[in-house]
């Protein structure tokens, strides 16, 4: 089938590509610099990282190249909210959960391994993306609006929490309203499940002692600097070390065993010791300007569904960077959560990397296509029913037809 | 595809029915959500803000607390010994010097070869195995020294590839390249050269210098590391003392107090050297001593400078103080005779004897025979508030101001105490004690016009660079008597030295000295009374007698064999006078020194001949190092100065071996280090 009518080239958008190219590498190079007095090969975690990246910038372009809307299938939805609960419950399958920090949130079947909270966070997105798209108006109405989608996300959450994984299901709460805000649901449903989640959200922190001890060591970090908040301490330090310009790749010395997890959550503060404020206000501008981009992308969409997975998957992105930069800089309690394409680790690369696809793939969707040497007679087309008419011309032959004979003339 | 485009169909036929069922809601949908898309912009936009400040304000604001915090954590700091700056007498011969010798240390947690390490080291740096292997098994240390301050020959058998955890580092060491000589006065240091006594304590100030630091990373669990390598920060030479001692001088004064000791068999002995003129302090000796290298080795009286801290009666040398005083207040003429009781003088019921009977005695002759009645007599026409006030008035009873820690003052009760033969006794100097250093200020009064000067030791304080940090200078303390009294004193003590004297020994063949003897009982501790089988006897003199330049005073604690001033001490005086003399080139009389003045005379070493047959003769070229070998510390000293080069030295004895060889090319820090050891 070839047509050399079809748009020849790249269709991905470039400028979301490159910004993740230069936040990908810059997380390279973090964890290798942060990484490598933690093992005996100085290597191995920068070469496990590379896999990861190899693996996710794969799938990325997978799902980056096929059409959105195929997303958009009940079928799909629902196969992957019951494999979400399924990998949910691994952690606690004997043999194959694997407990780690107090926390059981790893699941090890043979060679692979995984955390299910992450990929139960984007399973969430696409199923909130689904379900809201489908409800349009009707999320203005409580019960049969808002409360399904509650329940559905409820589950996620309980079983998030008790792994624990107080982060992880935080995130997927605040997914879960900024999708509700989105999609158009009543402000005053929004500011109850504020309240609810805040409640609850405290109540946890108070009733579980380790959680509290991350509450109170995130509000008095210099109280008691060896125990509780050594962390968090330490990655203070560390970015206090770095001044303007940093200390330097590979030149910090907090990596020398005093702040643990510097390689997976507090990449932040190896980067803002080793780079310093430079550093850290270049990464804040580059995820900024992703999460702009990437929502610029949907919202250039008139389709709910694309709209919404395009801007769910910004927000998740911007949100995973504000609370674990917030967590780093000690703004908010310690939580566990990594930071897009920086910290180590697998199952945050392919969430991240898919979510990543998910936008291109958005933007490929919603992108204005301008016809080869349009003429004016096709505007009012285009301006009438641009989405539909511009994605069915790039991806079947049959709308072809009709724009190879308008290139023909 | 199809599937695709059919889902795609689908969906367009759904959004045109919705459209169609309801027109214009969903595009109010459509823009509720837009809106709400840019709200959850801004947010976001305000989220990044935050961050964006938080990171200012870590990074920036908080970056010297945190730094301070970090550094704590971070940063080991190894201090090393001080470098400290040289002590060089007032010609600038070095009679303290820094070396730099290595120092090996260990990191216990980095070691890979624990066997390999302890065998390299036990045999490079003779070392005990087993305590070793224990230093190097405990990995809960993260450094450690092993030895500090090792010879050349451990260095050089050093790999220079040390095992990885264990590592050497240059730090300083103090030499005495003069060894005992002096080692009362200059004191010594400890083994992190902190000066612990002496001139080492007094100027520690100038002379510690700031010490080198090894800075190294420790991390979390604490292993040591030096990333950069071995590196030494902050090490700052200290800064030169310049004394105004005189090598030269102090080897004559410590060479005769050596003869007095073989001779007489005293609990000690100790002479002081000064300059009439200017309070200059030429030598202070003092035997028993020590060696600074070895201090703990020496019971503490070994180590003290005797002559600041040593309390003793002065005894006869006081006479000339008296008549000083009576002269002045003009209640005694020159041609006066006055009845010495035929020497023994019952007054108040306390007997006072002289050692030979005289009848009637001129003032001259009080001093020339010593008579205590002929003193006594005299000081009783002051009475003893003018007594007292003239003692006080020369110096005694207050310390002179020495620049040396730990000067004693001298014992005298208040004249309003004073029992009534009291008055006697202080004028022929007994019943109050007084420092070596008091009396030859004292005596130097009378030498130097009767202006009392302020002895002092350090000439200049320079710093490393060999700027002038501070500078002393002559200073008077008081005007005592006049002219015309001291002159008529100085030619009174002429005559001790003259026939008929006390002090025949103490004589100079074309010199005249003018001195006096000074012999006095101990109290008995225990019985405390004089004890007439313990003396201290003493001289005090001023040469040339008609031209005073020197002052010199020797004091023998408890000479064997019931030794009077005149009889071992003044030998002593005689020899320093003599060889000083000689040495600075002053003749005995005063049309003499308007001499051009001769070449000025080598020192003559008797106490350690270096092996003349020994000696290379050869000279060698510019930028060739001299040939040490078989010289003496001190001519190796010397002879390094001459040449412009430094050395550093090691051991005692003769030099035996050098690095370079002799007639080599000169290394271009102009160092050499040379070995001495006993004499072949």
């Amino acid at each position: 089938m070839v047509d050399k009518t079809r748009p020849r080239g790249f269709s991905f958008d470039r400028p979301l590509l490159l910004l993740v190219a230069i936040v990908v590498s810059l997380g390279l190079v973090m964890v290798s610099s942060a990484s490598f007095p933690l093992d005996e090969n100085p290597y191995h975690y920068f070469v496990r990282q590379l896999c990861f990246v190899l693996v996710g910038l794969a799938l990325m372009f997978f799902i980056g190249s096929r059409d959105i809307r195929r997303f958009d299938s009940k079928t799909l939805v629902y196969a992957l909210v019951i494999a979400a609960v399924i990998l949910l419950a691994l952690p606690f399958v004997p043999h194959v959960g694997q407990k780690i920090n107090h926390a059981r949130r790893w699941f090890k079947l043979g060679p692979v391994s995984g955390q299910p909270s992450e990929l139960a966070k984007g399973i969430a997105l696409l199923f909130f993306a689904w379900y809201l798209a489908h409800k349009g108006e009707g999320i203005r109405a409580f019960w049969r609006g808002v409360a399904p989608i509650t329940v559905v996300a409820g589950v996620f959450i309980g079983a998030v929490i008790i792994e624990p994984d107080l982060g992880g299901s935080t995130m997927i709460g605040l997914l879960l309203m900024v999708m509700l805000f989105l999609a158009g649901a009543r402000l005053r449903v929004l500011t109850l499940y504020s309240i609810i989640g805040g409640a609850g959200f405290t109540a946890i922190m108070l009733t579980s002692a380790y959680q509290r001890i991350r509450f109170f060591s995130f509000l008095h970090p210099w109280d008691d600097p060896t125990g509780a908040s050594y962390q968090i301490k330490n990655s203070l330090i560390a970015l206090g070390r770095g001044g303007v310009g940093g200390v330097g790749v590979g030149n910090g010395l907090q990596k020398l065993f005093f702040l643990p997890e510097i390689h997976t959550d507090f990449i932040l503060a190896n980067l803002g010791e080793e780079l310093g404020l430079i550093g850290l206000w270049a990464t804040f501008i580059l995820f900024g300007v992703l999460v702009f981009r990437a929502m610029r992308l949907a919202m250039r969409s008139r389709e709910p569904f694309v709209r919404l997975i395009g801007a769910g998957a910004a927000a998740l992105l911007g949100l995973q960077v504000v609370v674990n930069a917030g967590v780093v800089m000690c703004l908010l309690p310690t939580k566990g959560l990594a930071i897009p394409f920086m910290s180590y680790g697998g199952s945050s690369a392919i969430l991240n990397f898919s979510l990543i696809g998910l936008i291109l793939a958005v933007g490929r969707a919603s992108a204005p296509r301008t016809a080869p040497e349009p003429t004016s007679a096709w505007s009012p087309l285009r301006d009438r029913a641009s989405g539909g008419l511009e994605d069915s011309c790039s991806d079947g032959p049959s709308t072809s037809i009709s724009w190879g004979s308008a290139e023909s003339e | 595809m199809i599937a695709q485009r059919i889902d795609i169909h689908r969906a367009h036929g759904r959004r045109r029915q919705a459209r169609a069922a309801q027109p214009g809601r969903t595009f109010h949908l459509e823009d509720t959500q837009k809106v709400r898309a840019g709200i959850l912009l801004v947010f976001f936009i305000a989220l990044f803000a935050v961050l964006l400040y938080r990171a200012f304000d870590l990074t920036v604001l908080k970056h010297d607390t945190l730094v301070t915090m970090a550094d704590r954590m971070h940063d080991i700091s190894i201090e090393l010994t001080r470098p400290r700056g040289e002590i060089v007498d007032r010609n600038g011969v070095p009679l303290a010097v820094r070396t730099m010798t290595d120092s090996v240390f260990a990191n216990p947690r980095e070691l890979e070869d624990l066997e390999g390490a302890t065998a390299l080291l036990t045999r490079t740096l003779s070392l005990e195995a087993n305590a070793l292997r224990e230093k190097l098994a405990n990995k809960s240390r993260g450094f450690v020294w092993i030895k500090r301050k090792i010879s050349p020959a451990e260095s050089a058998a050093l790999p220079t590839k040390m095992p990885v955890g264990v590592g050497r580092v240059n730090e300083a060491a103090r030499q005495y390249p003069y060894g005992r000589l002096a080692a009362a006065l200059i004191g010594f240091s400890n083994i992190d050269t902190v000066g612990l006594e002496g001139l080492e304590l007094q100027y520690d100030k100038v002379l510690a210098g700031q010490p080198g630091k090894m800075i190294g990373l420790r991390d979390a669990h604490r292993r040591v590391f030096f990333p950069d390598g071995v590196q030494v920060r902050g090490f700052e030479p200290g800064g030169t003392l310049k004394l105004t001692l005189d090598v030269h001088l102090q080897w004559f004064a410590e060479n005769a107090l050596d003869a007095t000791m073989v001779e007489f068999k005293p609990k000690a002995a100790w002479a002081v050297v000064m300059d009439v003129q200017t309070g200059q302090i030429l030598a202070i000796a003092n035997r028993p001593t020590y060696d600074p290298t070895a201090p703990g080795d020496y019971p503490p009286e070994f180590r003290q400078n005797r002559a600041l801290i040593n309390r003793y009666e002065p005894g006869s040398t006081m006479k000339p103080i008296t008549m000083a005083s009576v002269l002045q207040e003009g209640k005694v003429r020159l041609d006066e005779k006055i009845y010495c009781e035929s020497g023994s003088w019952n007054l108040y019921g306390t007997v006072i004897k002289d050692a030979h009977a005289h009848g009637w005695l001129t003032p001259a002759e009080i001093i020339q025979v010593s008579s205590n009645i002929g003193a006594a007599k005299l000081g009783m026409r002051l009475g003893r508030e003018k007594v007292w006030g003239w003692l006080n008035r020369f110096g005694f009873a207050h310390p002179t101001g020495i620049d040396l820690p730990g000067e004693a003052s001298g014992q005298m009760l208040p004249w309003s105490v004073w029992y009534p033969v009291a008055v006697a006794t202080h004028s022929y100097g007994h019943g109050f004690s007084v420092t070596a250093l008091q009396m030859l200020c004292a005596i130097s009064a009378l030498g130097n016009r009767g202006q009392l000067m302020k002895p002092y030791l350090v000439a200049e304080t320079l710093d490393a660079a060999g700027r002038t940090l501070t500078r002393n200078y002559p200073q008077i303390r008081a005007r005592v008597v006049s002219e015309y009294t001291a002159q008529t004193v100085l030619d009174m003590m002429k005559l001790v030295t003259q026939e008929g004297g006390t002090a025949r020994r103490a004589a100079l063949e074309g010199f005249e000295i003018a001195g006096k003897t000074g012999t006095a009982y101990k109290v008995n501790p225990l019985t405390h009374k004089y004890d007439k089988g313990r003396l201290v006897s003493s001289f005090v003199g001023l040469a040339p007698g008609d031209n005073p330049q020197l002052a010199i005073i020797v004091v023998v604690d408890e000479p064997s064999g019931h030794a009077f001033g005149g009889t071992c001490a003044a030998p002593a005086f005689r020899d320093i006078a003599e060889n000083s003399l000689r040495y600075l080139g002053i003749y005995g009389r005063r049309e003499d020194n308007e001499r051009p003045t001769a070449p000025r005379p080598l020192l003559v070493q008797r106490a350690n001949p270096a092996p003349a047959g020994a000696l290379d003769v050869r000279v060698p070229a510019d930028g060739q190092t001299p040939n040490f070998l078989g010289l003496t510390m001190r001519r190796a000293v010397s002879l390094a100065i001459e040449r412009g080069i430094e050395i550093h030295p090691f051991g005692s004895g003769v030099a035996v071996q050098q690095s370079p060889p002799p007639y080599q090319a000169l290394p271009t820090d102009k160092v050499v280090v040379v070995q001495f050891g006993p004499s072949s």
